[in-house]
């Protein structure tokens, strides 16, 4: 018998058509978003004998129907690209089964997924060290992003400022100017806090905050004088 | 597990940044103990006046050094500190305030300083926005302002890079001595095995000498500023008052710095804490008076800081010869800012040489032992005695690497 994955989107799809319960074959797996998706809603887990899976679930394509399975559990081999020759270990040899089984697997899996969302297989299957370029992209993209708009000083600058040894708001605030425009803060200071508790490694709280400054918002020249 | 250090500097300030700077360009490894962050308190909230009018005289000589130094800090430093020379205006009201200005820049005129008198039409000339009031001024074309904040950063991040290591959110807590000669510097964090310990705390200074047993007489005065939204810029000069009410000028950004005493900043404190509400308006009463054309500028910010005020305004300079290895660089009285390039220089200088290239005798912790009002008697820094113990060694190290 072939080990059967539920996944979440067959979850969501019972809980739209409104059953308050799933059935899952004997010996399926669960996924982990799927699984606390039952949670979540409290659906009744019915198992069922690998046979009588619902329809429905059927036509959802994400179930493998029973094939005829041979003897012994068949290793699959890395280099075989076709899904469609593929046989997965039987239920009982769950427990044995081979790493490489299971790469198969989430590669079968993440192709699935590609299908659904219309991908080709190249954007998301990438080398390691493709992902880590795009992901430092992404960090240069953040480092470019404006965090104090009155004085226009970047997520980059408060960090250098930060790695240059400042450990306060008022510090960051000192070197950046950060905070010192018409605002006076009250925009980017929260952010301004995140960032010194990410690079610091201190929660948000242990940030002290500002010395509070008056005037409240900004006020003539002339009133303040006469007040 | 102590950590050694060729020299100890209390206070990480722009006086402790520049120290620092100086003695990690002569190939000491400094430490910089600061309490809180990099320029937190005075250099963190000063007006930037880089000026020698109106100076003390006996300070003089340090200031125009000094005004040398900063031309080329931006080159020198690796980053633009917004210096800007462009003259420094002080401006009188009355008759009775022109002849006491034009008494003191003849006094003024005796150290070499460069600068003039001028007259109602001739400030209107360097700047034609100031009010109806203004019946003259005088005028040092060398004066000029800096951004302190960026002064501080700069010789922060340049003594750094050279090997000056600060220590940032520790409170020195005790100096500890053996046979009356500094050895360690206890911090609430770390241990520092050090035979120098520079006192560059600013309004702490008195605390720290009093860690060694020593004192001067200082105290903490108040002090209130305030920075306008930016505004196009209208002049360029550092402006002042013949009485010293209020100072200011535009930073490079455009806003408008303002501070000011009203004269009651020392009896201001009840239980413990200023009660300084009328200081702002006061401040911004004066602006309108002197600057008419800035009554529609929004104030955005008002803070303020505490001046390490000595009894006869001078700083305590060099080496005390009560306790070998302890330097001081602390006490500024409020116009530190200034010269805060020469000090680094000459601190370093005098621990490095024993001497310095400007005299400083005039500054020694000494002064006070016989009352303020007599000469000083002690042999101060133009004979340093004590420190003979220290230098050789310094300089074999030196020869060694």
């Amino acid at each position: 018998m072939a080990p059967v994955f539920i996944f979440a989107e067959q979850v969501r799809k019972i809980l739209q058509s409104g059953e308050k319960e799933i059935e899952i074959p004997s010996g399926a797996r669960i996924s982990a978003a799927a699984r606390e998706l039952i949670k979540d809603h409290r659906l009744r887990i019915k198992t069922v004998p690998i046979e009588t899976v619902t329809t429905a679930e059927k036509s959802a394509g994400k179930i493998e129907p029973p094939e005829p399975q041979p003897e012994e559990p068949k290793i699959i081999q890395d280099d075989a690209a076709s899904n469609e020759a593929k046989v997965d270990p039987p239920a009982e040899a769950i427990d044995k089964i081979s790493e490489a089984a299971i790469e198969d697997i989430v590669e079968r899996v993440i192709a699935r997924f590609n299908e659904i969302r219309g991908l080709k297989p190249t954007e998301t299957t990438v080398e390691t060290g493709a992902v880590l370029k795009k992901k430092s992209e992404h960090q240069a993209d953040l480092d470019d992003l404006v965090i104090c708009r009155c004085e226009e000083i970047t997520r980059g600058e408060i960090k250098e400022a930060i790695r240059n040894g400042m450990r306060t708001l008022n510090g960051v605030k000192r070197i950046t100017r950060a905070g010192m425009g018409l605002c006076q803060g009250q925009t980017c200071q929260r952010l301004v806090a995140q960032i010194l508790s990410e690079e610091l490694g201190i929660s948000a709280a242990e940030v002290d905050p500002t010395t509070a400054r008056g005037p409240v918002r900004p006020l003539r020249l002339e009133v303040f004088a006469n007040s | 597990m102590p950590i050694k250090a060729d020299a100890v500097i209390i206070g990480g300030g722009v006086m402790g940044c520049a120290i620092a700077y100086n003695l990690a360009k002569e190939g000491l490894k400094p430490v910089v103990v600061e309490k809180s962050d990099i320029g937190g308190e005075a250099s963190g909230s000063n007006g930037g006046g880089v000026r020698q009018s109106a100076r003390n005289l006996k300070e003089m000589p340090l200031a125009m050094e000094s005004i040398q130094i900063y031309g080329g800090l931006h080159e020198e430093l690796g980053m633009d500190v917004e210096y800007v020379r462009e003259g420094n205006l002080r401006l009188c009201t009355s008759d009775k305030e022109l002849e006491t200005m034009r008494q003191s820049v003849e006094n003024q005129k005796t150290t070499g300083l460069q600068l003039e008198m001028l007259d109602r039409k001739q400030v209107l000339a360097i700047n034609p926005y100031v009010g109806e009031k203004v019946i003259g001024a005088s005028f040092c074309a060398t004066d000029g302002h800096a951004n302190p904040l960026l002064v501080t950063y700069a010789f922060f991040k340049k003594a750094k890079s050279l090997g000056a290591q600060f220590y940032t959110h520790e409170e020195a807590r005790e100096i500890r001595l053996r046979k009356g000669k500094v050895t360690a510097v206890v911090t609430d964090k770390n241990t520092f095995e050090t035979d120098l310990v520079v006192d560059a705390a600013g309004t702490a200074g008195r605390k720290v000498a009093n860690m060694v047993g020593l004192d001067f007489p200082m105290r903490p005065l108040f002090s209130e500023a305030m920075i306008t939204e930016p505004y196009p810029a209208l002049f360029k000069q550092m402006i002042g008052h013949a009485k010293g009410l209020f100072y200011g000028r535009q930073t490079v950004h455009g806003p408008f710095f303002w501070g000011g005493f009203v004269g009651t900043e020392q009896f201001i404190y009840r239980q413990g804490k200023p009660s300084f509400h009328y200081i702002g308006p006061a401040i911004s009463q004066l602006v309108l008076d002197f600057f008419p054309v800035l009554k529609d500028i929004h104030v955005i910010r008002m803070w303020s800081g505490l001046i390490a005020q000595m009894s006869d305004g001078l700083p305590v300079l060099g080496f005390a010869q009560e306790v070998p290895g302890f330097v001081f660089a602390t006490a500024f009285s409020g116009h530190g800012f200034g010269l805060a390039p020469v000090i680094g220089r000459l601190i370093s200088e005098l621990i490095m040489d024993c001497t310095t290239s400007i005299p400083i005798s005039d500054f020694c912790y000494g002064r006070f032992s016989r009352g303020s009002d007599q000469e000083c008697s002690c042999q101060g820094n133009a004979a340093c005695t004590t420190i003979t113990a220290i230098c050789p060694m310094k300089r074999e190290w030196l020869k060694s690497i």
